[in-house]
């Protein structure tokens, strides 16, 4: 349960990697189901460069020509360094390769079919693989191998490196309810502590808050604002999570900052020719790419990864709404104070268009 | 009630609408997978280090080797060039990538490579693994002098002063008197002898002609370490100084000039020290305490989420290589004793230098659990280690016996 909750930390990029010891690690989902097996493996180009160089005329930028160029001798190395053995060594065809990025590190994803011996028929079907992993070790010590597997329908994390090169799964660790605990903890952490996130949610529910109107009113305007925006990064944080739709993080960042900047002046001088509702939800679709960089992290597959993308959804929408229910009564209380509604919306602005410098800068 | 079911949910389902379009549309604009629309062309990722490239000596060394993969000196050469820009940069994994050149000829390696990936695996921190290399590098070739004098520094940095003043020996023994003699002040630095080599190391570097140019700047740092173990603060400070002033790349002198001026209360000047330095854990930490003792803020913030960011992942991934700075970051900016004392313990089964000395005295006797540094003192007592400067309280001294 550590290591998967360690990797969704990952996956938010709230444990990057760091300067002067940067750490690196991969990550392998394997799908096992009777004498079927799939192997897909995301590793970072900059550990490959190290072991299979890709990088042909030296400009530190790596294009997918060379990528495909080498792509042999990147398999015949992963191949040679994770193995498997399910009552004798697996042999792994690789089926295809692509690329993806997780917390701002660019990874090379490449998928395998496993073709391993015929099981004993007293066996327990699908159990007993046994994993080992070298993977870069040989370079940096410090390289660890997220490894998830989903055995029979069973999933299992684990983290492989160091000492510990070598797992025998079984396939019987994580249940459903575990899984889904876990997202649905990490999807109220992930808003609370996300202050993009909660900045937008302040400056979306701040102009019904101080509408002159009672409490029911207010609360019913604020529900309906709040209502929009969760329906709409409901809906991209699913597709982007299922790999619909994979934008680029960097853009989506800072398109949630402009967000920020945009909500903010309309709370100021309203200009914005459509509901507040619309406009929650227009910027929910960004705001929900935002959330699914974790999950689209996450080697998860089948139904631990659907328990896994409702538990947190459903996170991130209890930290909403607990959210709107402690802050709107003080909303409005200060809801005859126009100045703190202006206040708030600058603040918005200043905070909202430094992330966007902050981000592009980055 | 159906005009306010109707005004109430207009904007409601206006926003959903919008929503399905937006999500509509850009559905179509992705439905090929990104990677089908990769030419060859496309920049998939990008390697560089903090923002730069390769130096045109790593380019230069590279090329050479993939030209041909078969050039054991062009190996030697490249690896010899990426371990120099890694360590300059701070950057594990250049270090890495000499291991990765070397890689070909490990299988039968020559007593220079067994050194070159010494170096490395010394950098990344496995000094078990290095010191295995070096026994084979030094059975292979008793005349390395370079592999004699890695050891020499890892048996130091492990606290065997013993075996470190063997190597010494033997670099003596090979014509380099001048090396052998700097190995020793640096074996026996935590000794009663400590003081007598710093009147000597002044001779040394007064004459011309009696000690290599490139090896002034560790006679000084040295000059300054025995001034600083010794109390002398102020001494120590002014050696350290001239040091970094030559060589701005001197992290270690940097870094113990810091802590000398932290205790004398100047962090500005702490802070101007640091400014151009890589920010490496050790340079991060200090900064923050200099900063706490300003009073600055926004600045301690950043660089104290960052501090936490990196040792919050390093303790989920089970990393061990950094707990010195670990240590340091748990006991005097998140004021963790637990934390502090479980990372000084991790620090003292990795390296036994008198900074990681003091950090478990000081963790020990943070966490109240006195007997935790008793094993301190045992060392103290086998390597006949005497350092005025080394505070023990009594509790510990009690614990001890």
């Amino acid at each position: 349960m550590r290591v998967l909750v360690l990797m969704l930390l990952l996956g938010l990029g709230l444990a990057e990697a760091a300067f002067a010891h940067e750490t690196t690690r991969s990550y392998v989902a394997i799908s096992r189901d009777g004498s079927d097996m799939t192997v897909d493996v995301q590793i970072a180009f900059r550990d490959i460069e190290v072991a299979v160089w890709l990088d042909e005329n030296l400009d530190s930028q790596i294009t997918w020509g060379e990528t495909s160029r080498r792509i042999e001798a990147v398999s015949d190395y992963m191949t040679a360094a994770l193995t498997f053995e399910a009552n004798g060594p697996c042999k792994l065809i690789r089926v295809e390769h692509g690329t993806s990025q997780n917390a701002g590190i660019d990874y090379l994803d490449l998928s395998f079919d496993g073709i391993c011996p015929d099981p004993d028929p007293n066996s327990v079907p699908g159990a007993g693989l046994r994993v080992t992993s070298r993977l870069f070790a040989e370079f940096d010590p410090d390289h660890r191998v997220f490894l998830t597997a989903n055995i029979g329908g069973s999933s299992t994390t684990s983290l492989l490196g160091g000492g510990d090169t070598s797992i025998l799964l079984s396939g019987t660790n994580i249940g459903p309810a575990e899984i889904f605990s876990t997202y649905f903890k990490e999807g109220v952490r992930h808003l609370l502590e996300g202050a993009d996130h909660l900045v937008f949610l302040l400056l979306l529910i701040l102009p019904a808050a101080f509408a002159q109107t009672s409490l029911p009113q207010a609360a019913a305007g604020v529900l309906i604002a709040v209502t929009g925006f969760t329906l709409a990064h409901a809906l991209t944080l699913t597709a982007a999570a299922t790999a619909i739709l994979r934008p680029p993080s960097l853009f989506i960042e800072v398109l949630i900052a402009v967000s920020i900047v945009i909500t903010a002046i309309d709370n100021l001088r309203p200009f914005i020719p459509a509901p507040r509702a619309a406009v929650a939800a227009f910027f929910g679709l960004i705001h929900g790419f935002g959330f699914a960089t974790a999950l689209g992290a996450l080697p998860l597959s089948g139904s631990s990864f659907a328990t896994a993308l409702i538990g947190f959804n459903l996170g991130i929408e209890a930290a909403q709404f607990g959210l709107v229910v402690l802050i709107l009564p003080a909303f409005y209380v200060l809801r005859k104070h126009r100045l703190f509604l202006q206040v708030g919306s600058l603040g918005g602005i200043v905070v909202g268009l430094f992330w966007v410098w902050d981000r592009l800068a980055t | 009630m159906s005009r306010i079911f109707h005004e109430t949910a207009r904007p409601y389902l206006a926003s959903v609408g919008l929503g399905l379009v937006v999500v509509a549309a850009a559905s179509i604009f992705a439905a090929t997978d990104p990677n089908q629309r990769l030419t060859d062309e496309t920049v998939v990722a990008s390697l560089q280090t903090n923002g730069k490239a390769h130096s045109d000596e790593v380019k230069i060394a590279l090329r050479a080797t993939r030209d041909k993969p078969d050039d054991l000196p062009a190996a030697k050469a490249a690896a010899r060039v990426l371990i120099h820009d890694g360590r300059n940069a701070g950057d594990t994994r250049l270090v890495g990538a000499a291991l990765g050149v070397l890689r070909p000829f490990m299988a039968n390696p020559d007593a220079q490579v067994l050194y070159l990936a010494a170096t490395a695996r010394q950098y990344q921190h496995d000094f078990p693994g290095a010191l295995i290399l070096l026994d084979e590098a030094i059975l292979r070739d008793p005349s390395d002098v370079n592999a004699v004098l890695t050891r020499a520094t890892v048996q130091i940095v492990q606290g065997r002063f013993g075996l470190a003043a063997q190597d010494c020996d033997r670099l003596s023994a090979l014509s380099r008197p001048d090396l052998g003699f700097l190995c020793q002040v640096t074996a026996r630095l935590l000794t009663a002898d400590a003081p007598q080599f710093y009147d000597r190391l002044g001779v040394l570097l007064a004459k011309p002609g009696l000690l290599d140019p490139g090896l002034h700047g560790w006679a000084r740092g040295l000059q300054g370490e025995i001034a600083a173990l010794q109390g002398n603060t102020a001494i120590a400070q002014r050696h350290l100084a001239a040091v970094v002033a030559d060589d701005p790349l001197a992290l270690r002198e940097r870094l113990l000039l810091a802590d000398l001026l932290l205790a004398d209360g100047k962090a500005d000047d702490v802070l101007a020290l640091l400014q151009p330095a890589i920010p490496a854990d050790g340079v991060l930490i200090r900064r923050v305490l200099a900063q706490r003792a300003l009073g600055v803020t926004s600045a301690k913030q950043t660089d104290t989420t960052e501090l936490a960011k990196r040792f919050k992942l390093n303790l989920d991934l089970g990393l061990t290589a950094h707990a010195r700075e670990e240590t340091l970051y748990f006991l005097h900016i998140a004021k963790d004793p637990v934390l502090a004392l479980q990372r000084a313990k991790v620090n003292w089964d990795l390296q036994h230098e008198i900074e990681d000395a003091q950090l478990l005295i000081d963790a020990a006797m943070f966490a109240n659990q006195p007997e935790a540094a008793a094993r301190v003192l045992r060392w103290m007592a086998e390597q006949s280690v005497v350092v005025p400067a080394l505070r023990i309280p009594d509790a510990i001294r009690e614990a001890a016996k």
